[in-house]
């Protein structure tokens, strides 16, 4: 998608609002109006009430008055349009914002894998934040100031064609100067910008290290640093600052000119009678007002050229389609979860998460329903992958994986995820309460059935410790819980939802010993009659298996039971007489 | 590890001179007994664990209505020692100054002031109810967000 469609459908969030902007228009055209009606009649005053011979006194307080209700309407229209603007933009950004989270949601892991969450909540919000901006200040100023521009040359045209003309060589002259300066004073902006946003880095970073900063006795040095940074900031800052006093002195020293210059050649004009002098008061007061408009336009430039970027980088978001996708209607399957046995088979599965680097290879597995298999491996062999795709975190590259012959791809996410329970390392808790974690917000399941998995799992004395018991609410990611009690709640979760097919990856990693034991007798009366697939470091953990898959390097490389495996006295054997603390061999 | 269910039949409450509360469970006595509620913001009523001075579960009440009205009493009145948390009935005053917001309102339990720091110290623990933790680890309520006049509800609305 290039540029210019991109900024199409950005165009398009803001046709529902297309009235309002042109009652914003209208109304800032008004305002402009009685804006610049001020010094014409003023120059009316001066020549009609003030120096003609037969003036009245009641000519003068009309005028007079006039000129009040043109500064009364001049507030109220820009009081009004800028109300008006702000309101759609805000909504057009918000709209924004819903869409781009539903599309980012909508994702799959890989997607994340690639756009660290991070710079995700950047895009989010600072990125619809500038396309605000362009609704609300360069729209408006490009309506406004090219409006006004336009207007005050009507104005001068209209008062004195001759002079008017005169005025018009400045245009390029400030026009060029504008465009000098635009350059120089955003590559200051930026780089102040930056070094900020680096000095902010620096200080968050050391805040969150603060304890190793300490154990190391690094402080000085980090202060030292910081005052690098800080002064380098500070450096930055007053290059900005002087660039911004350079470009606005010499815009004012060109206004002031260009003042003495209509003086000049007016009052010479006024002399000879072939201008009065209400007409030379409002020119002087146009010339003045003349700057404005384009000193505006040429700052709002630099606006625009971030706004492309913004737009630019949420359209490249945007136009992400997920990589595990939803199966369609018509070839969407279902499995009723009563019903399925809970055969698993893994046909010739290849993956990568990278295009460059293979993780699993041409991997075959196939579970019987009911089988209670243990997976071991190196750290890195690709179990954690294994698993991840049956849960459809990613999709395989090639072959397929099925349960009960039906295609994983085909299995609307819910459904699948209703039938394959996953307990992982770092368990992942929603923000809600304890109860709505455990039974995934369903309200059929009652909060008796809650308590006695929570207490089944021993999760139930930690949370009656707990100010608020099970109507805790957990932040994002269940932080404010131990690791441990975190996957004591996915173990709950699983009591209570009883998937037909269990898979606990490294599930017990983070528990003590006691509760892993009051885990594994939790898992022996779960896992009866259910697949069940168990990632362990430790093996005694899976020695029980009905049968054990040994993984190297995105291979199976032996499998069977605990038995099989030590009388085989392959890679497997050696991994045990290892934890046994018998190592002859270094296992890397 | 069945859940040991507090009824009438086996289990009866007093309090004891101390006014702290005691249980008889069967033949076993238990002299000073804790109540925590499972659910104390969503029903709490329900599901009452019954524990010892060590932490240890008696049993569990599964609702008060099981129980005489006297004995419901006796336990709604330590329920209500144990989770003493005041609902604010008017807010008159908040003010913030470096992360901390200083609050003055009315209770049910009277006239109150109270510091609240920065962090997860103001949350809803329902959809309309409010909990807020004072720095020295007292809780207020406000019963229903919603019934809050407008007033009021511009004073605590950065902090929602
Ligand atoms: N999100 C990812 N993006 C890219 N590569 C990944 C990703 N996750 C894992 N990998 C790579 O895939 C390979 C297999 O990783 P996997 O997590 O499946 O191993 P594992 O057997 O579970 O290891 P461990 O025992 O440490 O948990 C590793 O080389 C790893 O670097
Ligand atoms: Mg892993």
């Amino acid at each position: 998608m290039n540029r210019k469609t991109a900024f199409r459908v950005m165009l398009s969030y803001a046709r529902p609002h297309r009235y309002t902007f042109l009652l914003v228009f209208i109304l800032a055209v008004s305002a402009i109006f009685a804006d610049l009606m001020q010094p014409y009649l003023i120059s009316i005053l001066i020549d009609h009430g003030l120096l003609s011979e037969n003036s009245r006194i009641s000519q003068v307080i009309g005028i007079g008055l006039l000129y009040l209700l043109l500064v009364g309407l001049v507030f109220v229209f820009s009081y009004w349009q800028a109300n008006l603007l702000q309101r759609a933009g805000q909504s057009i950004v918000a709209q924004l914002r819903k869409d781009l989270f539903r599309h980012i949601t909508n994702q799959s892991m890989s997607f994340f894998d690639r756009h660290p969450s991070g710079s995700l909540v950047t895009n989010v919000s600072s990125d619809t934040e500038t396309i605000n901006q362009f609704f609300t200040q360069v729209l408006l100023s490009i309506m406004r100031d090219g409006m006004s521009l336009i207007m005050i040359i009507g104005f001068m045209f209209y008062l004195d064609a001759e002079m008017a003309l005169y005025c018009m060589i400045l245009i390029p002259i400030i026009a060029l100067i504008a465009w000098a300066f635009r350059k120089a004073l955003r590559n200051a902006y930026q780089r102040s910008r930056s070094q900020l946003s680096r000095t902010i880095a620096f200080v968050a970073e050391n805040l969150a290290g603060m304890s190793l900063i300490q154990a190391f006795h690094q402080e000085k040095e980090q202060t030292e640093a910081f005052t690098r940074h800080n002064r380098q900031y500070l450096q930055e800052t007053m290059r900005e600052v002087r660039t911004t006093v350079l470009f606005n002195r010499s815009f004012e020293i060109l206004g002031n000119v260009s003042v003495a210059l209509v003086v000049w050649i007016g009052g010479i004009a006024v002399f000879h009678e072939s201008l009065s002098f209400g007409v030379l008061y409002a020119f002087i007061s146009y010339i003045r007002q003349f700057f404005q408009p384009i000193n505006q336009i040429t700052q709002q430039w630099n606006t625009l050229q971030s706004t492309l970027v913004s737009v630019d980088r949420l359209w490249r978001i945007f136009a992400i389609e997920p990589e595990v996708r939803e199966p369609d209607e018509a070839s969407a399957k279902q499995l009723d979860p009563e019903q399925v046995q809970g055969r698993i088979d893994f046909n010739h599965i290849r993956f990568s998460y990278t295009d460059d680097q293979e993780v699993l290879h041409d991997l075959d597995l196939h579970v019987k329903p009911g089988e209670f298999i243990g997976i071991v491996g190196t750290t890195g062999a690709g179990k954690s992958s294994l698993v991840n795709l049956l849960a459809r975190f990613y999709d395989v590259k090639r072959g397929s994986i099925t349960i009960d012959g039906v295609d994983v791809r085909s299995l609307p996410g819910e459904s699948l995820h209703r039938l394959v329970g996953l307990v992982q390392q770092e368990p992942f808790l929603y923000s809600g309460t304890i109860i709505d974690n455990v039974r995934l917000f369903n309200q059929e399941i009652s909060r008796e059935d809650v308590i006695s998995a929570c207490r089944f799992v021993g999760a139930h004395k930690m949370i009656e410790r707990l100010k608020d018991g099970y109507d805790t609410r957990l932040s994002e990611r269940g932080s404010g819980l131990s690791a441990g009690e975190r996957q004591l709640l996915s173990f709950a979760r699983i009591l209570v939802y009883q998937p037909k097919i269990l898979i606990l990856d490294e599930a017990t990693a983070n528990l003590d010993s006691h509760t892993e034991q009051l885990i594994q007798r939790a898992l022996r009366v779960v896992s009866e009659g259910r697949t069940t697939l168990v990632i362990a470091h430790r093996l005694s953990t899976v020695q029980h298996a009905d049968r054990i898959i040994v993984m190297r390097s995105g291979k199976i490389v032996e499998q069977g039971t605990h038995e099989e495996l030590l009388r085989l006295g392959g890679y497997y054997a050696q991994l045990y007489r290892h934890s046994r603390g018998h190592a002859t061999l270094d296992i890397s | 590890m069945e859940i040991v269910y507090l009824t009438p039949d086996i289990a009866r409450f007093e309090e004891t001179e101390g006014h702290l509360l005691s249980v008889r469970v069967r033949e076993e006595r238990h002299p000073v007994v804790y109540l925590h509620c499972s659910f104390p913001h969503t029903s709490k009523d329900d599901y009452i664990s019954v524990r010892t001075i060590d932490n240890q579960e008696v049993g569990m009440i599964r609702t008060l209505a099981d129980f005489p009205e006297p004995v419901q009493e006796l336990l709604r009145r330590h329920i209500r020692l144990r989770y003493f948390t005041p609902a604010i009935t008017r807010i008159l005053d908040v003010k913030d100054e470096f992360g901390y917001s200083y609050w003055n309102v009315e209770t049910t339990a009277g006239h109150c002031q109270f510091t609240v720091g920065r962090g997860n110290n103001i949350r809803f623990v329902t959809g309309q109810k409010l909990l807020i933790s004072d720095v020295d680890g007292n809780r207020f309520v406000i019963e229903d967000v919603g019934k809050l006049s407008d007033k009021e509800y511009r004073m605590i609305e950065t902090y929602l």
